[in-house]
């Protein structure tokens, strides 16, 4: 009996390191404990109040009960559809289709945290436009890691779909590569392929509200709001690091990502872009718990020697009389009002002759 | 690899069963290596090969050095230091020798860019460095032969257990268990997992739970000298924690395995001064530089200057050996200069309550001195010990709640308890082992702090 139980211990570590360490198997287990396909006792844990909710399992807590949710309104822009529209975005826009655009001929999303690329021909019969857009928090990796350079290649079909369904789409046959080997992401697999089952969120839940209301604190990556209203993630409100929103920035730090905007904006701008747009999404720290802030974004904004437009989000959202209003409280995304608020922004541009 | 992650878990579940289920010592040997290299490489797996060429060269230089005699066993000796050091340096010292000489180097060549190297620290590297150096001087030494099978050297500097941050072994405790084939003992099983719970325990409840407000006393400016001396009392006990935390889950995983590795920690807020605190602090590298830089440079044999310049010397070493940066080499100088200047009580003066008094003037002694070992440079260790006499204004604000506060010093007295009173790692009945390490198992996962906390010492 010992020995059968030993040798099954061993057999099921290996399986689960091997599945948590290679990107095509992990595919395969997502796809299947996806919450939208999966809804028995094994399938993924998913709140549908937030993906910060999601993560701290504080489903319990009312006051982060927001439901998200976006209304695509067709602008009106008559019948001149002379722009091909580039946006190189993350979370916040990857869902918006192109019917939300202005006097759109062709639409084109490039994710810039993962390694896509996508191809573009130079068209002078058309308006050619750029926007990068990035929250907050991942600009200073962006910049350092010079990733937003290679998104978009010259005189390739640009084929990529404006939406794309999952994360790790590339990864679609068995096998494990070379690079999986030493897979940084291995806990979090691992933590997902051992306890992110439904029948175990209770237990979960427990140690979450534990942690809430004896310690005020959300578990893993999840920070609460001073005032306790909003959950926030962690990386963004600790005091220092890359992610962090209110680290001190020194004058030599802010002309480096100066420098980097302006080489990235030139690059574009030689490689046949009329026009090419910064979009900086505030943190929602940065706006609703603004008095430990960096300002890194009005650093960048208003520093003279900045060469790229911007579409300046960080004052609309500052003055609002609700900041409340833009984001959702247990999420890391804006909400309807706030999305809707960059849109208009981004059309004012596109309806410009 | 940190031990505190499930891929610890998992992997360490893995090779103990896959190592039992071997008959031969040579195969376990060969898994441990396997096993110990991919361990090292989860970090960063170019660092291998730092490891490697470290490990090459001191198993040459043993072999070498046991079969020459005179001026060439000495030589052999001190290329085999010479490459350690060297090494050392060039990682961990060549940016801050750099650093300290920019103004010099500017002046000299006004139009060149400073060349600082971009590379990330290997982590563990002052260990296993050591650890390999204390190999080839007790082979010179004549008290260890030369380790002969590669693979056997190899693992005696890589032992996932001890290699990214001690103990610092010495080669006579490792290397004759290292040929010995280890019979399934549960009584060793069942005390390693005591062992390794206890060590999850002060590291995932107790240590990751006082960094919260560390952190926030270091990263606020303005607090009030009651949030700052609270802060500092929690960084003792917060890197004892962390530290001891670390040494028990590794001791605990060898003697699983039925391993023995040396302690390293006896208690070492219960010394009434600087020296013996040392005696009971990371033992392993006091020990190492006793045996190796203070023996030989003449210990207490040539008169008391020049031991107290040995001491002194020994200090500051072992400042460097922490870190490249000021506030390390004023932290190991500072030590230096309290066990120097300020010798223990006499033997034969007892008295409970003198006996406490000692141990609470110098744990506070020791606690002010930590605050050079945190702060991120020596301005911000001034301010901090500032801050914490100056006893008007600041806010008093801290990083954990009034629950949490009181959570943290009860556990830290079940800590100090729970050594002081119940030492010993080992529950005879199967039923109470049982019952205790499920305890412990819901402790560590309700009440423990799970964000991926690096051990502080790794950074050495």
């Amino acid at each position: 009996m010992k020995k059968a139980l030993s040798w099954f211990f061993i057999v099921f570590g290996v399986a689960v390191m091997v599945a948590s360490t290679a990107r095509s198997l992990m595919k395969r287990i997502y796809d299947k404990k996806d919450y939208l396909v999966n809804t028995s006792w094994w399938g993924e844990h998913i709140s549908p109040w937030g993906d910060l909710v999601y993560m701290s399992y504080l489903d319990d807590i009312a006051k982060f009960h927001e439901k998200g949710g976006y209304n695509f309104v067709r602008p009106h822009d008559g019948c001149n559809k002379n722009i091909d529209l580039y946006l190189c975005g993350d979370s916040y826009t990857e869902y918006i289709p192109d019917s939300a655009f202005a006097r759109i001929h062709s639409f084109h999303f490039v994710r810039n945290y993962s390694n896509q690329q996508i191809g573009y021909k130079p068209d002078s019969s058309k308006r050619k436009i750029l926007i990068i857009e990035t929250a907050e928090r991942y600009l200073r990796d962006y910049l350092e890691s010079r990733q937003i350079f290679d998104k978009l290649k010259k005189n390739e079909i640009a084929c990529m779909p404006a939406i794309l369904p999952r994360l790790h789409a590339s990864y679609s046959t068995f096998g494990i590569y070379s690079k999986d080997i030493f897979n940084p992401n291995i806990n979090q697999n691992l933590e997902y392929n051992l306890f992110n089952y439904k029948f175990l969120t209770s237990i979960r839940y427990l140690k979450a509200d534990l942690n809430y209301y004896c310690f005020n604190r959300a578990s893993g990556n999840v920070a609460i709001s001073d005032n306790g209203a909003y959950l926030f993630i962690r990386e963004s409100v600790v005091p220092s690091g890359i992610y962090s929103y209110s680290e001190r920035l020194s004058g030599e730090k802010v002309n480096q990502m100066i420098a980097a905007i302006n080489d990235i904006y030139l690059h574009y701008k030689s490689e046949g872009f009329s026009e090419v747009y910064l979009a900086i999404i505030p943190n929602p720290a940065t706006i609703l718990q603004a008095e430990y802030y960096n300002q890194m974004i009005p650093l960048i904004q208003n520093n003279p020697s900045l060469q790229m437009p911007v579409i300046d989000l960080y004052t609309v959202f500052k003055n609002q009389v609700d900041p409340a209003s833009l984001y959702r409280a247990g999420d890391t995304h804006w909400n309807n009002k706030g999305m809707q608020i960059w849109i208009g922004k981004v059309n004012q541009l596109l309806l410009r002759q | 690899m940190l031990f505190n992650s499930l891929q610890f878990l998992v992997f360490f579940m893995v090779i103990t069963l896959s190592y039992y289920k071997l008959k031969s010592q040579k195969s376990r040997v060969n898994l441990l290596l396997i096993a110990s290299c991919y361990f090292y490489m989860s970090f960063v797996p170019k660092y291998i090969l730092i490891l490697g060429s470290t490990i090459a060269i001191d198993y040459v230089a043993g072999i070498l050095i046991s079969k020459s005699s005179g001026h060439a066993r000495k030589t052999w000796l001190v290329t085999s230091i010479v490459a350690n050091v060297g090494i050392l340096v060039f990682y961990k010292y060549f940016n801050f020798l750099l650093g300290n000489i920019e103004p010099l180097l500017h002046h000299i060549f006004p139009s060149h860019p400073i060349p600082y190297i971009n590379v990330i620290l290997p982590i563990g590297l002052s260990f296993h460095t050591f650890q390999a150096m204390s190999y080839t001087i007790e082979v010179y030494r004549g008290k260890q032969p030369p380790e002969r099978n590669f693979i056997v050297y190899a693992l005696y500097v890589m032992f996932y257990p001890q290699l990214v941050a001690g103990p610092i072994e010495r080669p006579q405790n490792i290397l004759p268990q290292l040929h010995e084939y280890k019979v399934y003992d549960w009584g060793n099983v069942k005390e390693g997992l005591i062992r390794m719970s206890w060590g999850f325990f002060k590291k995932c409840v107790i240590a990751d739970r006082l960094a919260m407000e560390v952190d926030f006393a270091y990263s606020h400016t303005g607090l009030s000298s009651c949030s700052l001396w609270l802060a500092a009392l929690f960084y003792s006990f917060q890197i004892y924690c962390d530290f001891s935390g670390y040494c028990d889950i590794g001791i605990g995983a060898a003697k699983v395995m039925g391993m023995r590795l040396m302690e390293n920690f006896n208690e070492p807020y219960r010394s009434q001064n600087i020296s013996t605190f040392w005696s009971r602090w990371h033992i392993s590298l006091s020990s190492w530089f006793r045996d190796y830089v203070y023996i030989p440079l003449g210990g207490n044999r040539l008169g008391e200057t020049r031991r107290k310049l040995n001491v002194m010397f020994v200090f500051l070493l072992s400042g460097i050996w922490h870190g490249a940066n000021w506030t390390f080499i004023t932290w190991g100088t500072l030590h230096g200069m309290l066990t120097t200047f300020f010798p223990g009580r006499k033997k034969g003066v007892t008295g409970n309550f003198s006996n406490l008094v000692f141990v609470c003037l110098n744990f506070i002694l020791v606690t002010l001195l930590w605050v050079f070992f945190r702060a991120q440079n020596i301005s911000q260790a001034l301010k901090y010990i500032c801050g914490m006499f100056c006893f008007r204004g600041g806010q008093t604000k801290f990083g954990l709640n009034g629950i949490e506060l009181s959570l943290s010093i009860l556990l830290i007295i079940i800590m100090l308890v729970r050594e002081a009173k119940f030492p010993k790692h080992f529950i005879k009945s199967d039923k109470a082992f049982a019952a205790y390490l499920t305890c412990m198992i819901l402790i560590c996962y309700f009440l423990g702090v799970f964000s991926e906390n690096h051990f502080i010492y790794f950074q050495f």
